[in-house]
């Protein structure tokens, strides 16, 4: 069973290479010096910072980019051109192949986000004092964080077509950022049954701010290591939840008319 | 129809210096049984595949009207033969073969695959599956594609290349096994296809329309690759629309309609349908009449006789012998399965 | 039911027990007194200029935050040193923001007692937003309630009855303020109409606070006489 997993992982991996994804790394590239050069005049004396900023902000909306676009159509264009037949023909069970393709486009994120933080990283490092190891905290989480939103293009895919798909995904990516408020803004309102309503939805919502540890980095601050642990282990119980559902629903499809 | 010339009477004048005898022996000779009959599978086994009264509807559109689907279909496939699904487009058979592969899920009804339960996935392990039209990943070539699928079965890493280039030579693909996918004509996707099937060494070979898009070369090539894996104990299922493909491979046929399994015919059956064709010279001035009674047609100076069975046969040969006309040559037609198609074509029509 | 899917039944259940238990470690991690707003807000130049056109959008976004950050500062969590930067950025970003201007106008002197900074804050909304009754009746208000400022006030509730979108409301304090300068039920009313009015449950509490301070003082002095307009003992 790891054999076909990993067999599937490594083809849609090698697909999505394929999409001219990397093509995306070398605008962030891009959009790194452009920022630099264009901003660095406003922002006196705080160069490192924009840098910072736009670079980690550049690779959470580059990842989303590659998460939306080509996860979203992963399952729907191997359904649609019938690609998907042959390979469910064999020996593969339909979990296992959604498994398969998510591991896949996790493999073009952690070389994606490998690459552009390696990136990052040089140029820091021409810009004197900025450098940090919590960066790779950050980077580390900002790709947790990718991963999850991986998990929920993937589970929309089963359920809906792909542009709803993006869609819903991109929405759940804002709701994620803004579980927290929207937490406290129920903890606001009177009765307490509205207040357990929007726990609820605060729970069943990604929190997606638990990853989301650029703006300390950028003061300098570290990241524990038990944030990380944890961060893990909420990302991880979060996705494979998902995945669980996707499985369950896309065992179900029929997949020819 | 299939028509196979299995004498040829020379010309003879009206006289028969040999006397009856001979003619005797020519209708021996023509009539004798046909080589051996093909073998009718392993009976006593479980087998290979058995459909019990599946139903499927399809819905489509605001009211969800049904569209088209399954109804009541069953049947079983004996190991070691080959099984044909024969019916129009839209007549059911991808539906059917779609179940079958739990690719879609039927709402009612029962399959078991070589003995298991249909929607294991362990089960297609032994199977091998073209689908009516193969897509593949464009960007590989024939010999990554069937690596690919070669993991996706399990097939040992040591076996790999070996498997692969024996499945390549089977289709005669081995030369163009480094090219890819994208520059390949529909002919060679076709036989990819094909040979992906046979990787796993299956035990059971589902194909669906495996003659389209190949020319009469490559038909022949498919047709001699399926009667050669039959050969060595294969079991096949095949579904197509083309008649005389299904005629020259299958044991057994079953013909579906509307999304309903309307006739199974086996191949004895199909040879009780039989029938002999009589070729008389007729030259310009013969007026041909002399053969009231027979149905008959004119084609420049050959004058065709339906002669029937055997026994019509041997009266129509006397008459001709009387008559003083020359026997041409003797045809042996067999009128089943196109003819069953259409017939049932009609009622169905006429039931609307 | 077979094993297979006992076994992701069981999964299921052991993720979720993961995914809520880190998130309330988190939770209750970030909540606690020691660790201040891990707060990063840009300045309020390179927000307009990053926002690429969604403004507003973002401008709400950090309202939002702001609400939030105010709220865990009443409870002690922070000292509330992103405010002028919150509300700088929010008001760059949606100059026409009215909502921000007027609760910043109060948080800066309830919780900064600073009148100055509150009255600059109005100043500027007033700038973007010139017709805005509103605005000039909140600056009427902080004259009013804070400043005791009567003429002033009157000045300024006349200037926002003047207003295009101005109702009844803001002439009527205009004349009260001039008739009974100084009187006590004209703060009430003042604090009443913005109760009534608001819906931030903050103003609203400092409304309430407010309108029971002054009809305690109104009380003592109606008990005690008029002379006794010194400060109120705390009950």
């Amino acid at each position: 069973m790891m054999r076909t997993i990993s067999t599937l992982a490594v083809s849609t991996f090698r697909e999505t290479v394929r999409d001219r994804i990397f093509y995306l790394v070398g605008m962030f590239g891009f959009v790194m010096l452009a920022s630099t050069a264009v901003l660095s005049p406003l922002t006196i004396g705080a160069q490192g910072k924009i840098m910072t900023d736009v670079g980690l902000a550049a690779m959470v909306v580059f990842g989303m980019l590659v998460v939306l676009l080509v996860g979203s159509n992963m399952v729907r264009k191997e359904v649609e051109k019938g690609t998907i037949v042959t390979i469910l023909s064999k020996p593969v069970g339909r979990r296992q192949y959604l498994l398969g393709k998510f591991l896949g486009l996790n493999l073009t994120l952690v070389s994606m986000l490998g690459l552009m933080g390696v990136l990052f990283m040089l140029m820091l490092l021409m810009a004197p004092g900025s450098f940090s190891p919590a960066y790779l905290g950050a980077i580390y989480l900002t790709l947790l964080e990718l991963v999850l939103i991986n998990a929920v293009v993937v589970f929309f895919s089963t359920c809906v077509s792909a542009p709803l798909a993006a869609i819903f995904t991109l929405g759940t990516f804002v709701a994620g950022h803004l579980s927290q408020s929207i937490r406290d803004f129920g903890a606001l309102q009177g009765t307490p049954f509205q207040q357990k309503l929007f726990n609820v939805i605060y729970y069943l919502l990604p929190n997606l701010e638990v990853f989301n540890m650029r703006g300390a980095v950028v003061h300098g601050e570290t990241i524990a290591a038990s944030h990380l642990l944890l961060a893990t282990v909420y990302g991880v119980g979060y996705a494979g939840l998902l995945l669980i559902l996707a499985g369950a629903v896309f065992q179900r499809r029929a997949l020819r008319g | 129809m299939s028509v196979q010339q299995v004498a040829t009477i020379g010309p003879r004048s009206g006289t028969d210096p040999e006397g009856t005898g001979f003619l005797e022996r020519q209708l021996a000779e023509i009539t004798a049984p046909a080589a051996p009959q093909r073998p009718a599978g392993r009976i006593a086994e479980a087998p290979a595949l058995q459909v019990a009264d599946l139903h499927k509807d399809f819905r489509s559109g605001f009211l969800r009207r049904r569209l088209r689907g399954i109804a009541g279909i069953s049947f079983s496939v004996t190991p070691g033969t080959i099984f044909a699904l024969l019916g129009h487009n839209g007549a059911g058979k991808t539906t059917t073969i779609n179940c079958i592969l739990d690719l879609v899920r039927p709402d009612h009804g029962s399959i078991s695959i070589l003995g298991r339960p249909h929607d294991d996935p362990r089960t297609r392990a032994r199977i091998g599956y073209l689908p009516e039209r193969p897509y593949f990943f464009e960007h590989l070539s024939g010999r990554e594609l069937l690596a690919f699928y070669a993991d996706l079965l399990g097939v040992p890493r040591t076996d790999r290349e070996g498997r692969i280039d024996r499945c390549l030579e089977l289709v005669s693909m081995q030369e163009f096994g480094g090219r890819r996918l994208s520059k390949y004509s529909k002919g060679m996707l076709q036989r990819i296809g094909l040979a992906q099937t046979l990787l796993g060494d299956p035990e059971l070979l589902i194909l669906d329309e495996p003659m389209s898009g190949l020319d009469p070369l490559g038909r022949r090539e498919v047709r001699e690759l399926l009667l050669d894996l039959r050969r060595q104990g294969k079991t096949i299922i095949l579904s197509s629309h083309i008649v005389p493909d299904i005629e020259m491979l299958a044991d057994e046929v079953a013909v579906l309609q509307s999304g309903r399994l309307v006739a199974t015919r086996s191949l004895a059956q199909l040879s009780e349908g039989t029938g002999y064709r009589v070729n008389l010279a007729c030259p310009a001035g013969r007026s041909g009449d002399d053969l009231a009674g027979w149905r008959w047609r004119l084609e420049g100076d050959v004058q065709r006789v339906e002669a029937g069975p055997v026994d019509a046969l041997r009266e129509l040969l006397d008459h001709c012998h009387r008559q003083g006309r020359t026997v041409l040559s003797v045809d042996t037609v067999h009128t089943g399965l196109e003819d069953l198609f259409l017939q049932l074509h009609e009622q169905e029509e006429n039931a609307r | 039911m077979d094993a297979a899917r006992m076994g992701r039944i069981a999964l299921a259940g052991i993720l979720l027990a993961m995914m809520i238990g880190s998130l309330t470690i988190l939770d209750t991690r970030a909540t606690a007194p020691e660790s201040q707003e891990r707060l990063y807000f840009p300045s309020g130049r390179f927000l307009v200029e990053s926002s690429l056109g969604f403004r507003e959008a973002v401008a709400d976004y950090l309202w939002f935050r702001f609400i939030q950050y105010y709220g865990a500062f009443a409870k002690g969590f922070n000292d509330l040193r992103y405010f002028d930067l919150l509300i700088d950025g929010i008001t760059r970003l949606d100059p026409r923001f009215v909502e921000a201007y007027h609760f910043a106008s109060l948080v800066a002197w309830s919780d900064f007692g600073d009148f100055a900074k509150s009255h600059d804050v109005l100043k500027r909304g007033i700038l973007h937003n010139p017709g805005n009754a509103r605005l000039h009746f909140a600056v009427g208000f902080m004259y009013y309630v804070f400043e005791q400022d009567y003429p002033r006030a009157a000045l300024w509730f006349e200037q926002a009855g003047e207003c295009p979108d101005a109702t009844d409301r803001e002439r009527r304090f205009a004349a009260f303020a001039r008739q009974r300068a100084g009187d006590d039920t004209v703060s009430l009313e003042l604090w009443r109409t913005l109760l009534e009015s608001t819906s931030n449950p903050q103003m609203k509490d400092l409304a309430v606070t407010m309108i029971e301070k002054i009809t305690r003082r109104i009380t003592i002095q109606r008990t005690y006489g008029p002379e006794f307009i010194g400060p109120i003992p705390e009950l």
